[in-house]
């Protein structure tokens, strides 16, 4: 079976005031039909552009290099839902919109479809809330509205970037199960981007590691719970709050320039068991079973202590 | 919203009190005697004018007949324009000045949309730096050099190739056109800008790039999420524009001869008559206060975020 | 990827290479880094540059031109920018001319050179038609375009002596048949000198030595004189002077009082905020222009009251409310930061915290407020002084010379132009300056807090 998105070797580079970015520097996924995908990673890791290249959405000026992709229709929701509708059009009108630009939808099969969408997102007097503005509803409606929004142009795969970071603790379980939902009910596929590897645990089927805009580790989310290759997983999981242990960990440093992209291992500053080769080389994308990590402790030379820690 | 209006109309109310109490206190205080050159020959011709003009009045009479006149909207009778009452210069002169100033207006707004949203999209381009420089010199050179500058091109021009663009004067739309485009364009500038930098927070909002992930043409993204989210809150400096462009209009139509209110103005300020700088006072200032309040109310009714705001 | 040749590569690194950053003061100086920004920016220091210069313009400009800006030099009324005019004496009753027209000429041609006192046509007499004659700046293009008409007459004589300028004159005789139709016509260009009568040049102070000199040297006015033949670049000193002082002390008095108010409704806080904004918000809501007309009225109409003063009056009165506003948002923002209640905590004294705290933060936006309130008074001035409700003669501003100047713009525009073209620059100096600070500042403020 041909996976619903695959992109092959991803690069992004974006102009800025200070000099050009290497955002994303080298990023290969692939999705299933179905499946949730996770990207992981701190803020300014790149995870966030790699999502707003796959919708096409960086600026004119931005470099995007690609060498396989194919794409399935995609649609996405945002971080903000505050900021995410246009403040003087109805939230109504907002969701109709693609169905009359792109699916040809008279206005009053559109305004049906869009109540139909709105309930079934679980907004009560979907009729009535349909003709309010953004400005009246909550920040949670208006995610879940997001979310009718993007329903509305029948994707195949939806990009959910960051989409409960903004919500408090119980809205966010709503939006995280009404997004569990939807995959099971319409198999649709997910890519969800979060800093959080707690939630992301607890949905996806498979994560993506993500740091200094490239993939580090990747694997299903079980393994990388259970046995993380990268000592940078692994700094993330020990960062986790946990029954375990009382102490959280954070990581010393901050991630590298983009700007000057490390020419070796980016994570090699940070990381507590670097090598001589770590400053050198850039390390491969290795593979240990059904896993595999950017770092040369999986490499053959290695010594064996360094993974199993 | 209904809250909302009720306070601002009586904001407004209060302030025209306060700009007529002000006029005719100002006018009290100014130094000399308003009959004092050759009008008043003899003891008996100056009384009989002080009772004309109610001048032996005690000052707080002279002040509550002031008032009360003011709200009938009688303005009184001009020092130099004898059998001539102020509302008869109004009424004549004013409809000039308010056409001046919408077509000013209209010229200026219809401007800076189009020159705020080509600077805006070619942002840090060329289209950009000529408009924004073309903006500093719109700002910078008061109203009355540009009337004057355009005043004598048209001059040059109707001695070099004939009568294209008349030099002064009133009457027909050829007239209007040049002082009203010279009125217009320092407001032009102050709105391109605001316009420019509106423009581009919207092109920044992450409302753009939602509705930009729905694929919508680019004419579309323009008109129905951009446009009218770069124009409202510049909708809402409109007030003080209009109060800009009618105090600009008394120097426009000073220079181009234009019979504006706003020439008998400047021309009464200058032979100081009393009655007319007066009545003009309280007439300018309750028509500013009353375009402020009614552009705020317009603003409040074109942005749903206040339109709604008392019932959620 | 290719695999690394040897296991030494392996073992562990201690301090990775590429840690090594240089120390770099991230919070540095604030000033520092604004004036970096500022001088980094071309349109803001050119601002400031013209901003140096027009004030040395002002204030040392005297020393330099020492001409009286309220002499009266009668022999140049309204004269071009020149160095220094030959002008041609005329001394009374030398020629008559009479008996010169009696000799009849061929064509049209000037009996005696050309002066600006007067230029005397003679053209071919004819015995049954009329004369028109006319006067144009530029070459006449045919038959409707010959000018200004002066004269009609059946003579063949004419002495024009209607505002002549020293320049270039097409002088036209249309023959005229009996229907009053241009029958032919005859063009003249006439080169006009400066002429002076003997009478007027003593009435100016010059000297003309006794052998009778057929010409004199005028004093310079190199940027030319006005319609009572004023010195103008004398009188842009000066009147830049009177805009330059409204321009700068009339914001710096109400910029500190807005200050002052604002800090204090801010600091108070509760019902005297309320009030005390209440009226900030009441001022701003009044027209402008139209109060600072009436203010002025008021404050100075009559014989010998001082305009200056009442024109700085009701700029402060006028003027205060926006930074009133701004300081007060400000202290109310620091306010309800930790670090104030920690200094309170500490029993340090509302003015200690006030100078040590609010201040140096205040500051910025008070600058930046200043740098624009600058062009906007100076704005303000010229405006009024161009409807007469300016400074009163004998002294002087930029708006009043454009005042003065607009009656004869359209035959001598210099008389406007140039005192417009130094409000103008001062204001886009100003603006461009401003525009610097503000954005320079704005990043600074965003990085501090951040």
């Amino acid at each position: 079976m041909t996976p619903l998105l695959d992109i092959q070797h991803l690069r992004v580079s974006l102009p800025t005031p200070r000099g050009v970015v290497q955002a994303v520097r080298d990023v290969s996924l692939h999705i299933d039909r179905g499946e949730m995908l996770a990207i992981v990673g701190e803020s300014g890791c790149g995870k966030s552009v790699t999502a707003q290249a796959l919708m096409q959405l960086l600026p004119s000026t931005a470099r995007i290099d690609c060498q396989r992709a194919s794409r399935p229709s995609m649609a996405m929701i945002f971080q903000n839902p505050m900021a995410t509708f246009n403040p003087t059009l109805s939230i109504g009108y907002q969701i109709a919109e693609p169905l009359r630009v792109h699916r040809a939808f008279n206005r009053h099969d559109a305004e049906t479809e869009t109540v139909r969408l709105l309930s079934r997102m679980g907004i009560e007097n979907a009729q009535q809330r349909a003709r309010q503005y953004p400005h009246q509803f909550s920040g949670g409606m208006l995610q879940r509205a997001a979310i009718a929004m993007a329903l509305a142009m029948q994707p195949e795969l939806l990009i959910a970037d960051e989409p409960t970071t903004a919500l408090d603790v119980s809205t966010q379980a709503e939006v995280m199960n009404l997004l569990a939902e939807l995959r099971s009910e319409q198999q649709l596929a997910l890519l969800f981007i979060s800093h959080d590897l707690g939630l992301v645990s607890r949905h996806a089927d498979r994560v993506a590691v993500m740091y200094a805009g490239e993939i580090v580790e990747t694997a299903s989310t079980h393994a990388v719970l259970q046995q993380p290759l990268h000592p940078y997983t692994r700094a993330l999981i020990a960062s986790l709050p946990s029954a375990r242990s009382t102490r959280l960990q954070s990581i010393d440093g901050s991630p590298p320039d983009l700007l000057h992209p490390p020419v070796a291992c980016a994570f090699c500053e940070r990381c507590s068991q670097r090598m001589q080769i770590c400053a050198r080389q850039t390390p491969p994308l290795l593979a240990r079973d059904t896993q595999a990590a950017r770092c040369w402790l999986l490499h053959p030379l290695a010594p064996a202590s360094g993974a199993d820690t | 919203m209904m809250r909302y209006a009720i306070k601002r109309i009586a904001v407004g109310l209060l302030t025209i009190w306060f700009i007529a109490t002000a006029t005719f206190f100002a006018m009290h205080a100014v130094p000399g005697d308003p009959l004092a050159d050759d009008k008043a020959t003899t003891p008996e011709i100056r009384a009989a004018l002080l009772q004309y003009y109610g001048l032996d009045q005690p000052v707080l009479t002279q002040y509550t007949r002031f008032l009360g006149n003011m709200l009938r909207g009688d303005f009184g009778i001009s020092f130099t324009q004898k059998n001539r009452s102020v509302n008869d210069i109004i009424r004549a002169h004013f409809p000039v000045s308010a056409l001046l100033g919408c077509l000013a207006l209209l010229i200026s707004v219809v401007g800076a949309v189009l020159f705020g949203v080509l600077a805006a999209r070619h942002h840090k381009r060329w289209p950009d730096y000529w408009i924004m420089l073309a903006v500093i010199a719109g700002i910078s050179v008061p109203g009355f050099v540009f009337a004057a500058l355009a005043q004598w091109l048209a001059l040059k021009i109707d001695q070099h190739l004939g009568n294209i663009i008349p030099v002064a004067g009133w009457g027909t739309f050829r007239h209007m056109l040049l002082p009203a485009t010279m009125l217009g364009l320092g407001t032009m500038a102050y709105l391109t800008r605001l316009l420019r930098s509106s423009m581009l927070d919207v092109q920044q909002a992450a409302y753009i790039n939602t509705a930009r992930a729905k694929r919508l043409s680019s004419t579309r993204l323009f008109f129905v999420h951009e446009l009218k989210n770069t124009v409202l809150p510049v909708l809402a400096l409109l007030g003080p524009t209009i109060a800009t462009i009618t105090t600009g209009g008394f120097v426009v139509e000073t220079v181009f001869a234009i019979p504006g209110l706003g020439r008998y103005f400047v021309q009464a300020i200058q032979q100081l008559d009393y009655t007319v700088i007066m009545g003009t006072t309280v007439f300018y200032g309750s028509f500013l206060v009353l375009m402020v309040i009614v552009v705020d109310l317009l603003y409040a009714l074109a942005d749903p975020r206040i339109r709604l705001q008392d019932m959620r | 990827m290719t695999t690394p040749p040897d296991s030494t590569l392996f073992e562990p690194l201690l301090a990775c290479p590429s840690a090594a950053t240089d120390g770099e003061d991230v919070v540095g100086n604030l000033w520092r880094d604004v004036w970096q920004d500022v001088s980094h920016n071309p349109s803001a220091l050119a601002g400031l540059l013209l901003i140096v210069l027009l004030v040395f313009f002002c204030s040392l400009g005297d020393k330099l031109w020492q001409k009286n800006p309220a002499e009266f030099d009668l022999a140049q009324i309204s004269q071009m920018p020149n160095t220094g005019l030959k002008t041609t004496v005329i001394y009374p009753a030398t020629q008559t001319v009479a008996e010169q027209r009696r000799n009849p000429v061929k064509k049209l041609q000037l009996l005696q050179p050309a002066t600006t006192e007067s230029v005397q046509l003679i053209w071919p007499a004819a015995a049954h038609n009329s004369f028109r004659v006319y006067r144009h700046e530029l070459k006449p293009s045919g038959i409707y375009d010959l000018g200004m008409p002066l004269n009609k007459t059946t003579d063949n004589f004419y002495n024009d002596q209607l505002q002549l300028e020293n320049r270039r004159y097409f002088y036209s005789v249309a023959r005229l048949d009996a229907h009053g139709n241009i029958d032919a016509y005859d063009t003249l260009a006439v080169d006009v000198a400066h002429a002076t009568p003997l009478a007027i040049l003593q009435q100016a102070g010059i000297h003309v030595t006794d052998n009778q000199p057929a010409s004199v040297l005028l004093p310079a006015h190199p940027l030319g004189t006005d319609k009572l033949g004023r010195d103008v670049l004398a009188r842009l000193i000066a009147g830049g002077k009177t805009s330059m002082l409204i321009g700068f002390s009339a914001p710096l008095v109400f910029v500190f009082f807005g200050a002052m108010y604002g800090a204090i409704a801010g600091y108070r806080g509760g019902r005297i905020d309320t009030v005390m904004m209440a009226f900030a918000d009441f001022v701003i809501a009044l027209p402008f222009l139209l109060f600072m007309m009436l203010l002025r009225i008021a404050l100075g109409m009559g014989p010998g009251s001082n305009s200056l003063m009442a024109l700085l009056v009701a700029l402060v009165l006028l003027g205060w409310p926006n930074t009133a506003r701004l300081v007060r948002a400000q202290v109310l923002q620091l306010r309800s930061m930790a670090y104030i209640d920690a200094a309170r905590l500490q029993g340090a004294s509302g003015q200690y915290i006030v100078m040590k705290h609010l201040l140096p933060n205040v500051l910025p936006g008070i600058l930046v407020t200043l740098s624009f309130a600058i062009p906007s008074a100076i704005f303000t001035e010229a405006f009024l002084s161009f409807i007469g409700l300016g400074v009163v003669p004998p002294a002087t501003s930029w708006g009043s010379m454009c005042n003065d100047g607009l009656s004869s713009f359209l035959i001598h525009p210099h008389e406007l132009l140039f005192p417009a073209f130094f409000i103008s620059i001062t204001v886009m100096a100003f603006n461009l300056f401003g525009d610097g600070l503000r954005d320079a500042l704005d990043v600074k403020m965003r990085e501090a807090r951040t």
